[in-house]
C-alpha cells in the first residue's frame, strides 16, 4: 500500500511540476511578445 | 414464430439497468439541458448497443458468421484506432476560444495550472481504493474536467472502465454549476467572495494571438510529447481562427465540423457503455471519484489564488482560481453569477475567462504528462 501511495505521490509531484513548467514556459513568452509591443509602440510616437 | 420472441427472452437485467442508465441520461440532456450535444446520443446509443443481438455492434450469427456492427465499427476507426473523433472535436474547440483574456493576464496560466491537481488527487484516490495504475490515471483525468482529453487518455491506456469515465466527464461538466459553488463556499469566506478586481487590460497585438498558438504548440511538445496531438490540434483550430486569412475554414470548424464530430462522438462512446462492462459496482467507485476530482479541481484553483494574495497588494478574487478547471465557459460563468451574488455589480467574468481558457490548455498538457508518466512507471 505505501508504494502505491508513493508512486501516486510521485506521479502527482512530476505531473504537476510539468504543467507549471510549461505554463511558466508559456507565460514568459506572452510577457516577451507584450514587452516587444509596447517598445514598438514607444518607438512610433517618438 | 418463436424467434420473433428470442430478444425479449435474452434481456439480461444489466441490459435493463443500461436502458435506464441511457433513459436518464436523455431526461438529462432534455429536460435539464444538461451537455444535450452529447448525453443525449450517448443515451440513445446505451440502449442500442444493449439490445439483445443488436446489429450495431459486431455479432456472430448461426450460419452466417460475423457481421459488422456501425457502433462499433465507428468506435474501432474514430476512437480506438486513431482517437480521430475527440482530436477533430479540439480543432473546433481550438476555433471557438479566444485567448484574448489570457494573452492579456497571462498569471491567469497560473490557475488553470493549479486546477489540474484534482487529476492526481482522483489517480491517487483511485490507487488507494485499489485500481491498477492505468485504470487510476484513466479515471483520475476525469479532472480534466474536458470531455476530449479524458477519452483520449483513457482509450490510450487501455482503460476498461472508459464508458464509466466518458459518462462522468461529460455529466459533471454539466454538473458544474452545482458541483463548484459548493466546493468554493466550503473553503472561501464571504469577505473574500465579494472581493473586486480590476480589469484594465492591455492591447493584445495582432502578432501575439498568431504566435500564441505555435509557441504554445512547440513548448508543450517537447515537455510533454504525449500532449503533442490533443495541444496541437487546439493550437491549429485557434491559429485557423486568428490568422485572419481562413475566416471560411474557421467557420466551418466552429460549425459545421464540431456539429458533426460531436454527434457521431456521442453515439460512438456509447459502444463502450455495454452491459456487461458497465453494470459493477466498479462503475459507481469511479463516478464517486470523478467527483472528488471535480472538488479538488476547485480547491486547487482556489487555494492558489488564497496564497497569492498574501503575498498581492492589489487582491485577487479566490474564485477566479476555480475558473481554471476546463469547462469553458460555464465554470467563468458560474463564477461571475457567485461574485454578483455576493457583491452585485462585481464584474470578474473576464479574469475568470482568462483562467478558464489556461485551463482548457493545462487540461491538455496534464493528459499527454499522465500518459507519459503511467507508461514510466508501469
Amino acid at each position: 500500500m505505501n508504494e502505491t501511495i508513493m508512486t501516486g505521490l510521485e506521479i502527482m509531484g512530476y505531473g504537476m511540476a510539468g504543467i507549471f513548467v510549461a505554463v511558466g514556459i508559456i507565460m514568459i513568452f506572452v510577457w516577451g511578445l507584450q514587452w516587444i509591443d509596447k517598445a514598438g509602440k514607444k518607438e512610433e510616437t517618438e | 414464430m418463436s424467434f420473433l420472441w428470442e430478444g425479449v427472452c435474452s434481456v439480461t437485467w444489466q441490459q435493463l439497468v443500461m436502458y435506464a442508465v441511457g433513459a436518464a441520461l436523455i431526461w438529462l440532456a432534455i429536460k435539464k439541458e444538461y451537455e444535450p450535444a452529447l448525453l443525449l446520443p450517448m443515451g440513445f446509443g446505451a440502449i442500442l448497443i444493449n439490445l439483445p443481438g443488436s446489429n450495431a455492434i459486431m455479432q456472430t450469427i448461426e450460419g452466417v458468421g460475423e457481421t459488422q456492427g456501425i457502433v462499433e465499427w465507428l468506435y474501432n476507426v474514430g476512437i480506438g484506432a486513431s482517437e480521430a473523433l475527440p482530436l477533430l472535436l479540439f480543432i473546433g474547440i481550438g476555433a471557438m476560444i479566444d485567448f484574448g483574456p489570457l494573452l492579456a493576464k497571462p498569471f491567469m496560466f497560473l490557475f488553470g495550472a493549479a486546477a489540474q491537481i484534482g487529476i492526481f488527487v482522483a489517480l491517487l484516490l483511485a490507487l488507494v481504493l485499489g485500481f491498477d495504475l492505468k485504470d487510476a490515471a484513466s479515471i483520475g483525468i476525469i479532472g480534466a474536467a474536458d470531455g476530449p482529453t479524458s477519452l483520449l487518455v483513457s482509450q490510450v491506456l487501455h482503460s476498461k472502465y472508459i464508458g464509466a469515465i466518458a459518462v462522468a466527464a461529460y455529466s459533471y461538466m454539466a454538473l458544474v454549476p452545482i458541483v463548484q459553488p459548493m466546493a468554493i463556499k466550503l473553503i472561501t469566506t464571504k469577505k473574500e467572495r465579494s472581493i473586486k478586481m480590476e480589469y484594465n487590460p492591455g492591447a493584445v497585438s495582432k502578432r501575439t494571438k498568431i504566435l500564441f498558438p505555435i509557441v504554445v504548440t512547440i513548448v508543450v511538445g517537447l515537455i510533454a510529447p504525449s500532449s503533442a496531438s490533443l495541444v496541437g490540434f487546439l493550437m491549429f483550430g485557434n491559429l485557423i481562427r486568428e490568422c485572419g486569412v481562413l475566416q471560411n475554414l474557421s467557420e466551418a470548424a466552429q460549425g459545421p465540423l464540431t456539429n458533426l464530430i460531436t454527434l457521431l462522438l456521442g453515439i460512438t462512446i456509447s459502444f463502450s457503455m455495454k452491459a456487461e462492462d458497465f453494470v459493477r459496482p466498479d462503475t459507481l467507485l469511479v463516478m464517486a471519484i470523478g467527483l472528488a476530482a471535480f472538488v479538488f479541481d476547485t480547491f486547487g484553483g482556489v487555494l492558489l489564488a488564497k496564497v497569492m494574495n498574501i503575498f498581492l497588494k492589489k487582491k485577487i478574487n479566490p474564485m477566479v482560481g476555480a475558473a481554471g478547471i476546463s469547462a469553458f465557459p460555464m465554470s467563468s460563468r458560474v463564477v461571475q453569477k457567485l461574485a454578483q451574488e455576493e457583491n452585485p455589480g462585481n464584474m470578474i467574468i473576464m479574469q475568470a475567462a482568462g483562467a478558464n481558457v489556461a485551463g482548457q490548455i493545462s487540461s491538455a498538457i496534464a493528459g499527454g504528462l499522465i500518459i507519459q508518466l503511467v507508461s514510466r512507471f508501469m
